[in-house]
């Protein structure tokens, strides 16, 4: 969000809209305006009313060391100390001894921190320096401990030190402005012209990160990831792809997941909590888990692994009611923008990052949003996983999400069906030697097959496209029907998985019982033969309404009376005449 | 000259949320409510974000109207 529309959007908010207050005082050596009105439009626009006492420009001294001074007097719960880099230039510039300028701010910074202390009972948050581009040295210009950097930086790592022990929270403005490029975080132009520490430009991501501090010291923090699995954890499908194809190891693709992995096991050995919230067949991951041999994370790493084909705000209902955190407490990372979506909507108190498409670049993303802040007793989170470990049972929680029927209304899909044809036939052709999961017969047509299912005048191969706000699917299902006398037999029926749970099945069984009324017949067969991956599929025909017409060797048939179909109220628009048009 | 007054004035209204603002040449500071410190550097950051220039500090210092401003940012652009 710009500067300009965080600050419009703060003044808006009421201080009725805020259930909490946070009593702040800024203290800074340089012009604070526009840093303390964006850092309380920040806090407001996350629920907490900011009453924020920022001091005249660059009186720390006078403020803390005048005992009724406005900051005591505000009684504070947050002092804000924001030096900038400019002004220890300034007096840095000024100073004959270079070498003892940096014990020097130290010692005073020490003195500072505990007039503030022992006049109030408050939290310390510390900026550091956002070390400067001057390079009198070049490359050796930080081993000289008496040029400016070499002193900024042994500043920043006194002050590393120093925060541990005396329990003040750190502001990572270096990490803020290397984050963002320094070429752009320093507008010296503005430090001459309005004392701005940096271009307001980023003032944003700096006070977002400030409230992070602020929220996780009142115990807003991230205290469990739950993560997709495929295309999250490794490349490709498991259920389609198998675990002998899946994409994880040491190099290309498969190293780019291996790498977010590692990431992850930091995570995890900090106190955070790993869930698994996957559309995929629990054994099957399990066995990924337990064997795969480039994996990085297994099984015990994860508190939680619901991996089955429920929507995932129910599997989430489910990890949440198991750990019993906050929903507020929970990161939601996965690479679909439909699930990304869905869990926003059902849960607007989960985080749910945008995730970029290459794997690549899932970690350098993830800390733009510091979404692992914190707070001082962190010491406990190490106890986390082995605590929710010692309760292993997979509670058989299943509240169905209520809203998710709303939810797909909202998503405004609309599919368009076509015949196969010259332009459909690749797309279609990878879906049929390709699915496993979601394929009632897998029957894999060739090239040639495939044409000669185009030419006959009994046979019918349709496929499905499906857009949806979110963007366009693509083609995302294959149907392949037959004549044969009353009857009208589905010899194909393949879907993709990314499309499980919006309810495409029921649009296809609408087209499929229209096209049996087309053409005369009173009956509708569907086939089920058994793999050893399409399991999802196996109550397909019974639960929409069809009935067991036993097996001819391993196939298992199903009848439907045409007659006795009850068309329902379903969140896809198919696009009229289509067919025709194309066929015209 | 039209679409460049008309993108100016845009950006004044949106940095000083008003909607029925007017510029003139001798418009200044005192003039627009909420035209402070703090706001003339959201306006000249604005400006400078929307025409894709850079001020010199020298430029800013001399600022005293609009129509200083509109002069300097017209001659950037040519």
């Amino acid at each position: 969000m710009s500067l300009h529309r965080l600050l419009t959007a703060g003044r808006s908010i009421e201080k009725s809209s805020c259930t909490q207050f946070l009593k702040i005082a800024v203290i800074s050596d340089a012009a604070t305006q526009h840093y303390c009105e964006a850092l309380g439009a920040t806090l407001k626009l996350r629920g907490w009313w900011p009453e924020i006492y920022e001091a005249e420009f660059d009186t720390i001294h006078q403020e803390t060391l005048n005992t009724s001074s406005g900051l005591y007097l505000h009684q504070p719960k947050f002092v804000i100390v924001f030096q900038s880099v400019q002004a220890l230039a300034q007096r840095f510039y000024a100073v004959k001894n270079k070498k003892e300028f940096a014990e020097g701010h130290v010692t005073d910074l020490l003195e500072l921190w505990d007039r503030i202390s022992s006049n109030l009972a408050c939290t310390l948050l510390h900026h550091n320096f956002a070390v400067p581009l001057d390079r009198p040295y070049g490359n050796q210009s930080l081993a000289y401990p008496t040029s400016f950097i070499g002193t900024v930086t042994g500043i920043n790592a006194k002050l590393n030190d120093l925060v541990t022990k005396k329990n003040i929270r750190l502001i990572d403005t270096e990490f803020q402005a290397s984050y963002f490029g320094k070429r752009n975080w320093f507008d010296e132009r503005l430090w001459c012209q309005a004392r701005q520490a940096l271009s307001p430009t980023f003032l944003a991501p700096l006070v977002k990160s400030i409230s992070d501090t602020l929220l996780a010291d009142r115990g807003l923090t991230t205290k469990c990831v739950i993560l997709d699995l495929d295309n999250t954890m490794w490349g490709g499908i498991l259920g389609d792809d198998g675990i002998d194809h899946i994409e994880i190891g040491p190099t290309e693709i498969g190293l780019a997941y291996q790498r977010f992995q590692q990431y992850l096991t930091e995570l995890r050995d900090r106190g955070v909590l790993l869930a698994i919230c996957s559309k995929n067949e629990q054994e099957a991951v399990l066995k990924v888990l337990d064997t795969h041999p480039d994996m990085i994370l297994r099984r015990n790493d994860f508190v939680a692994i619901f991996a089955n084909y429920d929507d995932k705000a129910s599997n989430i209902i489910a990890i949440q009611k198991k750990l019993n955190l906050a929903f507020d407490s929970f990161v939601f990372l996965d690479d679909s923008p439909f699930e990304r979506d869905l869990v926003r909507k059902a849960f607007p108190e989960i985080q749910v990052p945008e995730l970029p498409e290459d794997p690549g670049k899932f970690q350098t993303e993830l800390s733009r949003w510091n979404f692992f802040e914190c707070n001082s007793s962190a010491s406990e989170d190490f106890h986390r996983l082995k605590y929710y470990k010692d309760d292993e049972e997979r509670a058989a929680v299943r509240a169905k999400y209520i809203g998710l029927d709303d939810f797909l209304f909202d998503l405004e899909m609309s599919a368009v069906l076509r015949l196969f044809n010259q332009f459909t036939s690749p797309r279609v052709l990878q879906l049929i030697h390709r699915t496993n999961q979601f394929n009632l017969t897998t029957i894999r047509y060739s090239k040639s097959e495939l044409e000669s299912i185009i030419e006959d005048a009994n046979t019918y191969g349709f496929c499905l496209s499906l857009s949806d706000r979110l963007g366009d699917n693509g083609i995302i299902a294959v149907i392949i029907l037959r004549k044969e006398s009353i009857d009208l037999k589905v010899d194909t029926w393949i879907m993709s998985c990314r499309v499980l749970g919006r309810r495409v099945e029921e649009l296809i069984l609408n087209i499929i019982v229209d096209k049996a009324k087309e053409l005369g017949c009173f009956r509708i067969i569907g086939q089920y033969i058994q793999t050893n991956k399409n399991a999802l599929v196996k109550d397909l025909y019974s639960n929409l309404g069809f009935v067991d017409a036993g097996s001819v060797e391993k196939t298992k048939l199903y009848s439907f009376q045409v007659e006795t179909f009850e068309a329902k109220k379903i969140p896809i628009v198919l696009e009229p005449n289509h067919i025709s048009q194309e066929e015209s | 000259m039209n679409d460049f007054e008309e993108n100016l004035k845009a950006v004044f209204r949106e940095v000083f949320d008003d909607q029925s603002l007017e510029l003139s040449d001798h418009l200044q500071a005192q003039d627009v409510e909420g035209w402070d410190s703090i706001a003339h550097i959201t306006l000249i950051m604005a400006i400078e974000e929307a025409f894709k220039v850079q001020f010199l500090t020298r430029e800013v210092m001399s600022f005293k109207n609009v129509g200083d401003m509109k002069e300097c940012l017209w001659r950037k652009l040519h």
